[in-house]
């Protein structure tokens, strides 16, 4: 077993388990609400007239529109299952460190800040796709339906693919696996000459 | 003029397109219904066995795992499909020889879906005895935790065969 096994097996669950406890003791609660509010302004920014509006409470996102009724129940969705890999990222980020590059600080932002404008737009997609498809006859006299399929299908590809494989990708990105891999590079790159020393004369 | 991308690159663009290539291959309506639907029941079976073993009386029908005192529904996205496409895409979007990554995909796979009924057998018994953190424990903590195995499976597969491989192709430098 490698040295960077031997590190990756000790130091990922221990990263997994600081970044669960993170998440859970506040952070979740902290993130999701800037989510959310991301997330309103990005959906008002392209609707028009502007009648979306969101609520976050206790752990979830409430959908409100103003051309509708205020006596209808409002939608809501639960954003913890879509912005849950923070928790692989931050792993990945804390716990791979024998793999590709190091990563510094600032790079690891940038990692979170990509993941971030993915969770609004995953959050973004689900309201549109709730609009698109739930809201009965009112979907269908307002969103096509190639409109109705392309969000169906974004939204998917969203919630069962992309969510786990963006934390890798990202991670992937900025340690520069696999060509750092430690094994391959020590193997394949020889050992530098020994630097040359002057013989004493006798 | 011949476009050659920098190796990492390439990994990552190959893995985005294998994953692509496994949803477009399960996400139709009837391949879903074909393939991903028996393949979920059959994961469902195995965790209804499992967590027979601690709530005795449990019982399986379709995709749900039943008991006098909790249920659960396996549904797509905790069949550990989405981990098997991830570990697959990384196993062949990798530089190594094609019997090293079917003797990873085997033996991956496998190990994957063990890992991911350990899941459901672990939701199903904090559904009976701590259900107010069940909701947490599902969406966060075993997700993260069922990728996270498979992503060190693919790096231990990585490091201990596939980079012998690169490492027999590569030229020593003269």
């Amino acid at each position: 077993m490698s040295p960077a096994v031997r590190r990756l097996l000790l130091r990922l669950p221990l990263a997994a388990a600081a970044a669960t406890a993170l998440w859970l003791l506040g952070g979740a609660e902290l993130y999701q609400s800037i989510v959310t509010s991301v997330t309103e302004t990005s959906i008002r920014l392209f609707e028009r007239p502007r009648v979306t509006f969101l609520t976050y409470d206790k752990g979830f996102v409430t959908i409100h529109r103003t051309d509708f009724s205020s006596e209808d129940d409002s939608p809501v969705v639960n954003p913890s299952s879509l912005t849950g890999n923070v928790v692989i990222l931050l792993a990945l980020l804390w716990g791979a460190t024998g793999f590709g590059r190091k990563i510094g600080f600032w790079w690891q932002a940038a990692g979170l800040a990509f993941l971030f404008v993915t969770h609004v737009t995953h959050l973004a997609l689900t309201i549109e796709t709730l609009y698109a498809t739930q809201l009965g006859e009112w979907s269908l006299v307002h969103y096509p339906r190639w409109q109705r399929e392309l969000l169906g299908t974004s939204r998917y590809l969203f919630d069962i693919l992309l969510i786990y494989a963006l934390p890798f990708l990202i991670w992937g990105a900025l340690s520069g696996f696999p060509v750092k891999a430690p094994a391959a590079t020590e193997e394949a790159s020889p050992k530098p000459a020994p630097r040359p020393r002057w013989k004493k004369q006798k | 003029m011949p476009i050659t991308l920098r190796p990492e690159l390439k990994f990552l663009l190959k893995f985005f397109g294998f994953i692509l290539l496994f949803f477009a291959l399960t996400a139709p309506k009837p391949l879903n219904d074909a393939i991903v639907e028996p393949f979920t029941a059959f994961v469902a079976r195995l965790g209804g066995l499992g967590c027979s073993i601690f709530e005795p009386g449990t019982r399986t029908i379709d995709t749900v795992i039943a008991s006098p005192r909790f249920s659960v529904n396996i549904r797509n996205g905790c069949n550990g499909l989405e981990t098997s496409f991830l570990f697959g895409a990384a196993v062949l979007a990798f530089p190594a020889r094609w019997r090293t990554r079917l003797l990873g995909l085997a033996v991956g796979l496998v190990a994957i879906q063990f890992i991911n009924i350990v899941r459901i057998v672990a939701l199903f018994v904090v559904g009976i005895h701590w259900p107010p953190v069940f909701d947490k424990i599902h969406s966060v903590v075993a997700p993260a935790f069922v990728i996270l195995a498979g992503v060190m499976l693919f790096l231990i597969w990585a490091d201990r065969f596939a980079a012998a491989d690169v490492a027999r192709r590569t030229p020593p430098a003269a």
